[in-house]
């Protein structure tokens, strides 16, 4: 009963704090991308429109009310989940970026599963041996490619898997708008692939520090004295303890993936929210910037606040432990 | 987007006066006009349908002379351009970047269009005949058909017209000069246009793809137009699909559908084109030829065009308030090493005043030379201490902008001039302080010698960025467009350019070619030198093997 009463108290300050958080994102997003020089009526108009034209569109669009007023109505519609219309095509951004979001969840929900299985498989493997050729190979490389932008990483892909030598998959993602993404699946592979490269290596850093510390506790040396075999360590001992913290490790690489998003969609033409984003900034529809800005920040507040909730969570566990000793 | 504005252009004497259709097709062969239906839907049975435009589009019937999308048969064309924008109208009227210029000439048909020699021709109209004076016009269709089955009509023409007006749309202000109550139809072909004064090159003023002609009623949510393609989907800044209008009057596309992507990177375009994901990439940067030439089975296409990009000199601003500081910056730039450097060869050396496929053109001129030290000495008679600081604004509106730039900042060092260059996107660029910058580099062309002094040189002209005045060159200007003989007004021109030649505002160092990369299975390209875009986006003239 103590202990459910700390976990409840944890999750209330967690949440308390995700919504704080938020709050404080609304107000950075939603000014910054106020205050971008250039607006979006002379983007929409043209450079042959008269000063009457540009002035009578931002009266349309609502861009001549007091900032403050814009900015509650804003907030407000987003409290509702209705983010509003799009300055650029007026029409609502939720219908504008449904598809471009099935897109986007499309590869990114992919990638998770493989960085998870990788980071994972691959920390294992590497800790089996520590010092190992597996555990060498796998390290040098996770440096390597933390050491790379993400976009790079995509160029990297395409020379040697699209344009190069190695004509395997198609170097853009030129997704046929009237189909959804997953059903044009060779057209995501390297999307898929550069995300998963770029997110693993966080995963899989921090499941082998945690394996190896753990590999090296009193408990499991005592196990090992006890001449119980490393295969039975892994999986009884060590890998049971390192699944709280490790699932922290998961919930925290989506901001790793969602990140990479921007980049990789870039690179190879693709049709989802990052794509989104970086056009909507260039036209200046800040209405679609501050949907997917705020959408993307809620993604990552709640994948931070679960991954605190499971260490409380564990944190609980323990206590539990320690008061029934 | 960039601060071109489509409008007329100038032409021959015998063309302004009686454009037919024996001038119209240049040299594109003009096709069978649509003998086949491939898909019959009667009219009654389509008014059945009830039909606004928008349910048979959603509801995935095909119009009457479109392929339908779940026909086979049809091979698809795969277009890449740079770039689609969230901001594309499907309203030719309200036209504004390059997706829009593209749906526009796709989906609908301008009255008039310049063709492969950069001459104004009719495109839907059969004729286009001046009255008694330059302030009435007699324009006289095309047997055309709307996407719907329905017959392109003189009252449709009207309806366009009075609909710019009524609705303030971006024509009415660009062609002031129409009297839209009194343009009137006088039987099912012929239109009649009135005019507040005589404007003696009216048909080039109907080239714009922003005056395409939409039928009565029309839906922008759901656009019908007569132009070779229908509309089929757009995914606003990603993707635009058409079909083939197989009952087009003109050129009837060979492909049965077309297919535009959207790449805000131009080497990813060219991976693609090379990856056999699209077949032709549309203005194409002329770094990456190498690349195309390197590869089996594909090929460029070029030609010049008259498209520039200038360097605007702000004469409210310091130092560019001299004539004898402009005249040294013209004379600071090496236009044959920008050729060389930036374009890799495919762009043409200007002579600082525009429109070289204008018949009015001057050739007379002599071909301003890189000279650093006669500038040098140009600055210091004038009294400045060398060096001459000067700020640059510059956005990627074309993908040379930047390099453009870049080399100017180096070639003027020589000349005395410090160019300090502040690179930043286009929205910032053409925000609030557009106008205020001491030197910019802007992207103009596509327009003839009147238009272009109408919008950018006059006193009164509303892009005249650099804010330069000149009593003679605005009076010269006035007196030659009521000129009616050509010989005359070429007269005129040549003192008019003459004075931007001796203390005009703009650098015009070079113009740029229109350059296409695409699979050698793909032929019919024509050139369009006084059109935007690859083949002046007449897609439909294109063929796949």
């Amino acid at each position: 009963m103590k202990n459910a009463g700390y976990v409840a108290r944890q999750i209330a300050r967690r949440l308390a704090t995700g919504i704080a958080m938020l709050f404080v994102v609304s107000i950075i997003v939603f000014f910054c991308t106020q205050a971008l020089p250039g607006d979006i009526a002379r983007q929409v108009l043209g450079q042959n429109a008269t000063p009457e034209q540009l002035a009578n569109l931002r009266v349309q669009l609502g861009l001549d009310r007091p900032i403050l007023v814009q900015y509650a109505q804003w907030l407000w519609g987003m409290l509702q989940l209705d983010p509003g219309v799009s300055l650029a095509s007026r029409t609502p951004v939720a219908s504008l970026i449904a598809s471009r979001l099935t897109n986007s969840l499309t590869i990114v929900g992919i990638a998770f599963v493989f960085v998870v299985v990788l980071g994972y498989g691959l920390g294992i493997l590497a800790c089996r041996k520590p010092g190992g050729i597996v555990d060498t190979v796998v390290s040098g490389i996770d440096h390597f490619i933390l050491s790379l932008p993400e976009f790079v990483v995509g160029i990297i892909v395409i020379t040697l898997l699209a344009v190069g030598a190695l004509r395997l998959f198609p170097p853009a993602s030129i997704i046929d708008s009237r189909y959804p993404a997953w059903q044009q699946p060779e057209l995501l592979v390297l999307p898929v692939l550069c995300l998963v490269l770029v997110a693993t290596p966080h995963v899989l850093e921090s499941i082998r520090t945690l394996l190896r510390e753990e590999l090296e506790s009193p408990a499991v040396v005592w196990a090992r004295l006890s001449g119980i075999g490393e295969g039975r360590i892994l999986m009884r001992y060590a890998l049971p303890n390192i699944l709280a913290p490790s699932l922290q490790v998961v919930a925290a690489s989506v901001n790793f993936l969602l990140g990479g998003m921007v980049a990789v969609e870039t690179v190879f033409a693709f049709p989802g929210i990052g794509s989104a984003l970086v056009s909507a900034v260039s036209t200046r529809d800040i209405v679609t910037v501050q949907a997917i800005a705020m959408f993307i920040a809620v993604v990552m507040v709640v994948a931070l606040m679960v991954a605190d909730i499971i260490g409380d969570m564990s944190m609980a566990r323990v206590r539990t432990k320690e008061d029934g000793q | 987007m960039s601060d071109r504005v489509k409008q007329g252009n100038t032409s021959t004497e015998d063309m302004q006066k009686n454009i037919s259709a024996s001038t119209s097709e240049g040299t594109v062969p003009r096709a069978q006009k649509g003998t086949t239906k491939p898909l019959n839907i009667s009219r009654r049975t389509f008014a059945g349908l009830t039909a606004t435009a928008a349910l048979t589009a959603l509801s995935g019937i095909a119009l009457a002379g479109c392929q339908g999308t779940g026909e086979k048969g049809g091979s698809t064309l795969r277009i890449g351009v740079a770039s689609l924008s969230d901001v594309d109208a499907l309203d030719p009227a309200s036209a504004s970047t390059t997706g829009g210029y593209i749906f526009a000439n796709q989906v609908f048909d301008t009255l008039t269009a310049y063709d492969t020699t950069g001459v104004c021709a009719p495109r839907l109209a059969e004729s286009i005949v001046q009255g008694a004076e330059a302030d009435t016009w007699t324009v006289t269709l095309k047997d055309a058909k709307w996407h719907n089955g329905d017959l392109v009509t003189a009252d449709d023409v009207v309806y366009t017209v009075q609909r710019w007006f009524d609705e303030q749309l971006p024509p009415s202000e660009s062609l002031s000069y129409i009297d839209a109550a009194a343009t009137t139809a006088l039987d099912e072909k012929t239109v009649q246009f009135t005019l507040s004064q005589k404007v003696v090159l009216f048909p080039e003023a109907l080239t714009s793809p922003l005056c395409g002609i939409v039928p009565q009623g029309f839906d922008p949510q759901a656009p019908v137009g007569s132009g070779p393609f229908c509309y089929d989907m757009v995914d606003p800044g990603v993707q635009m699909v058409f079909t083939a209008n197989k009952d087009y009057w003109g050129v009837v596309p060979q492909a049965g559908e077309l297919v535009i992507t959207s790449f805000t990177d131009t080497n990813a375009e060219a991976s693609a084109l090379i990856a056999g994901q699209i077949d032709v990439a549309a203005n194409f940067d002329s770094t990456l030829v190498s690349l195309i030439e390197g590869a089996e089975g594909y090929e460029i296409f070029d030609y010049p065009t008259s498209g520039a990009l200038t360097w605007a000199m702000n004469c409210f601003k310091e130092p560019f308030a001299d004539p004898a500081v402009r005249q040294a910056l013209r004379l600071a730039v090496d236009r044959q090493e920008i050729v060389d450097n930036v374009y890799g060869g495919y762009a043409t050396i200007g002579n600082d005043f525009w429109s070289p496929f204008d018949p009015h053109y001057t050739t007379s001129l002599p071909q301003r030379a890189y000279d650093p030290e006669a500038a040098k000495k140009l600055l210091e008679d004038a009294g400045y201490d060398l060096p001459v600081k000067v700020d640059l604004w510059g956005a990627p509106n074309q993908p040379t902008s930047d390099r453009q730039n870049e080399i100017i900042v180096e070639q003027a060092k020589a000349a005395g001039f410090e160019i300090e260059f502040h690179k930043v996107d286009m929205a910032t660029f053409y925000g609030e302080a557009y106008g205020t910058y001491p030197l910019s580099l802007s992207y103009w062309g596509y327009l003839g010698i009147f238009e272009q002094a109408a919008m950018t040189i006059t006193k009164d002209a509303p892009y005249n960025s650099t804010h330069w005045s000149d009593s003679e060159y605005d009076a010269l200007y006035q007196q030659a467009i009521q000129t009616a003989g050509f010989n005359e007004r070429k007269a005129l021109v040549e003192k008019m350019q003459a004075i931007e030649y001796e203390r005009g505002s703009y650098v015009v160092p070079i113009f740029i070619n229109t350059l296409v990369a695409h699979s050698s299975k793909v032929g019919g390209f024509m050139p369009y030198p006084n059109t935007d875009g690859a083949l002046g986006y007449n897609f439909n003239l294109l063929t796949i093997s």
